[in-house]
């Protein structure tokens, strides 16, 4: 069974109801200049795509990674209950992954939540991961 | 007959079409290839191109698809009875929004991740981008007015859904302080309390009747709409984490619980003692005062049976996250029926939530009855009211009151979302005519504020709000006509059949020029100089756009750049 990561960060646009406005982000389509409005989402976006990219050096396709926005949570939660059953954390884990670890910037690993609110630097995150998968018998590519 | 037989009959299309249309499509017409090395693996970044699992795209797709122009379209074309809306709803969305929708990410997804508007830009000129931008504009101009009047509307119909709503802005901005500042807390817990409190203030301001109604200046429409703008221009000019970002989580929330609570009260009230029966008739092709049902149903209903903002503007994303190329069909085709779903809703909701065909006719007698846009929005609210009483039992005060704060919720964060793109479409033009003016934020908001309360209160009294909507839903399908012709010209390149592509686009083409030539008419007769002007330069702009695409895609014309990332045929 593959570990699973999943990295919550916001896209730099609005979702919901943003239909027949056209979600902010869509101003890029007729070549306009990034929305400066959501600045401080793409600085997220960017920590959590210097971690996504360490995180596929070192390990490959030896891992799940998904990146997901917290906003969606018709994946969330089927996923995170789905990853309770596999992974099996403690129900206590559980509760406070599903409750508390959705946040604009998350990482939670199997099933979860390390961190919420704050993102590791991508060694950081690495180092404790191959740790982790090293003490249950993980071979790393 | 049973309303659950339009839910059945509805959805069981849907999942034919998924099994055997959209399969077709992609086999044999986009010819997906799951080998093909998509933009989210060829540009991977981890930042806006990351491969990402269709399930997660098809949640994120939805929620952005969905909102409250599938409700308002679907509830004004009621008028025309049930049949023609369903119809053109179902058709629509299997035939020609799934297919642009779905072509849209996958030509997308083969000029890496560059969206339609992008490609059309690229393929058609600078010009082109300009007028392409002034149709944009107005049309974000015409959302903004007539969802600024559907929420006065609503306001005025069901005045006990203003407390819920006016707690909304606290709640959002305490939750964009909690996640946002105070970091580390979690958000699905603040938000679910937050939508919780919202719908407990539903039931005892719908219990006690606590209403909230504004003095009027003119009208209580007029009063509302300058409330309503005078809130766009506080929201638009705050940071987006401080009131829209949070309010995001609410809406999605809302959008899930609303529509299962919806499908669950027809399956539950169809089976109670009386049913739930379509008291609306199925055809009425002249309705006092309406417009000709064809071709206006074309574009009464846009969003729900096709949206050219889906592909113009937002293909961008998800194009770029496609792990598979096959992924488009689920994502994509899936996005466009979900649409279907709440057009289908509203449906059910407008035809068959009335206790009797007099109720039903009080709303829809005649076109401008009962103040025109008011009633007919408001026979969505009163039908789902109906249905959440005979679903689960609860009081129709109450059911409508949760009803009307989903829709001005989703209403609402569509009008702060349209108001940012309109202050940032004059930032451009600021910059396109070297007026530096406009290219301050709190004058292009201002501006964007006072041309969408000019829109809005034209009139007078307010009451415009069905005077504009065709010229929007003209101007959705002129967008979405455009980004057929793109895919068609794509499908040219590769040799391939164009027939799916082309055929939903000449006949859309072909039924908003007639409807958008029959409004001018009207504006001009009535003597609305003011949308005479609007309407004539959306459609000399968009037909200017149409043209050059056609042009180039005989041959008669080069492109002004070769989109890139062509694969070879086959």
């Amino acid at each position: 069974m593959k570990p699973r990561i999943i990295l919550v960060r916001e896209n730099a646009e609005t979702l919901s109801c943003s239909d027949c406005a056209g979600s902010l982000e869509g101003i890029d389509a007729f070549g306009s200049h990034e929305v400066p409005d959501y600045e401080p989402v793409r600085r997220v976006m960017n920590q959590v795509g210097e971690i996504y990219l360490a995180l596929r050096r070192r390990f490959g396709d030896g891992i799940m990674i998904d990146v997901v926005d917290p906003r969606n949570v018709i994946y969330l939660i089927p996923t995170l209950i789905g990853d309770f059953f596999r992974y099996r954390p403690p129900f206590r884990v559980f509760i406070r992954t599903l409750l508390f670890g959705i946040s604009p910037a998350s990482v939670i690993f199997n099933g979860r939540a390390l961190h919420v609110g704050n993102l590791p630097t991508p060694d950081d995150l690495v180092q404790w991961v191959g740790n982790r998968l090293q003490g249950s018998g993980f071979h790393q590519p | 007959m049973p309303s659950l037989v339009l839910v059945v009959v509805g959805l069981g299309l849907f999942y034919l079409a998924y099994r055997t249309y959209a399969k077709f499509l992609a086999e044999k017409i986009y010819r997906l290839d799951p080998n093909f090395k998509t933009p989210a693996h060829e540009l991977e970044d981890g930042v806006e191109y990351v491969p990402t699992r269709k399930h997660i795209l098809m949640g994120h797709h939805f929620v952005s698809v969905a909102g409250a122009a599938p409700i308002v379209g679907p509830a004004i074309a009621m008028i025309w009875g049930w049949l023609p809306a369903f119809l053109w709803v179902v058709i629509g969305s299997i035939f020609a929004s799934g297919a642009h929708d779905f072509g849209s990410i996958w030509v997308s997804t083969r000029h890496k991740g560059q969206s339609i508007g992008q490609l059309t830009a690229g393929l058609i000129g600078h010009r082109a981008r300009v007028l392409f931008m002034i149709v944009i504009y107005f049309m974000v101009l015409m959302v903004n007015a007539v969802f600024a009047l559907v929420i006065a509307a609503l306001f005025i119909r069901f005045p006990t859904s203003v407390i819920p709503i006016l707690v909304e802005i606290p709640l959002a901005l305490g939750i964009g302080w909690l996640i946002y500042k105070h970091k580390g807390a979690g958000i699905l817990l603040p938000s679910i309390g937050a939508v919780l409190i919202m719908y407990i203030l539903v039931v005892v301001a719908g219990v006690n009747g606590w209403e909230v109604r504004v003095p009027a200046i003119g009208t209580p429409v007029v009063t509302w709409v300058i409330v309503l703008l005078a809130y766009g221009l506080v929201a638009t000019l705050l940071p987006v984490w401080v009131l829209l970002q949070p309010r995001d989580y609410l809406n999605g929330h809302q959008l899930y619980f609303g529509l299962t609570a919806v499908f669950l009260a027809v399956i539950i009230g169809t089976f109670t003692a009386d049913g739930l029966i379509l008291v609306a008739p199925a055809i009425r092709p002249s309705p006092p005062g309406a417009p000709a049902m064809i071709p206006f149903l074309f574009i009464t209903i846009a969003c729900g049976a096709i949206s050219g903002f889906h592909a113009v503007v937002s293909s961008g994303t998800t194009s770029k996250q496609l792990d598979k190329e096959t992924d488009a069909r689920p994502v994509g085709y899936l996005g466009s029926l979900g649409e279907g779903c709440l057009a289908l809703v509203a449906i059910l909701a407008c035809a068959g939530g009335f206790a009797t065909a007099g109720a039903w006719n009080e709303h829809y007698a005649t076109w401008d009855g009962a103040a025109g846009l008011g009633a007919k929005v408001s026979a969505f609210v009163d039908g789902i009211s109906f249905f959440l009483n005979k679903g689960f039992g609860i009081s129709q005060t109450i059911g409508a009151t949760f009803a009307a704060v989903v829709v001005v919720s989703f209403a609402a964060t569509t009008m702060d979302t349209g108001l940012r793109l309109q202050k940032y479409v004059t930032h451009e033009f600021g910059e396109i005519l070297h007026v530096p003016l406009l290219t301050k934020g709190w004058f292009a908001t201002l501006f964007a504020v006072v041309t969408t309360g000019v829109l809005a209160l034209y009139d007078g009294k307010g009451a415009g709000g069905l005077v504009i909507w065709p010229l929007f839903g003209t101007t959705n399908q002129l967008l979405a006509s455009l980004a057929l012709l793109v895919i068609s010209v794509f499908l040219v390149k590769l040799k391939r059949p164009i027939a799916y592509t082309l055929t939903p686009m000449v006949i859309l083409l072909f039924m908003t020029c007639w409807a958008m030539l029959l409004t001018l008419k009207g504006f001009w007769l009535k003597g609305n100089w003011g949308l005479l002007a609007i309407g004539v330069m959306i459609l000399i702009s968009s037909l200017y756009l149409v043209v050059k695409a056609v042009r180039i895609l005989k041959g008669t014309e080069p492109p002004a750049t070769v989109p890139a990332g062509a694969p070879g045929p086959g």
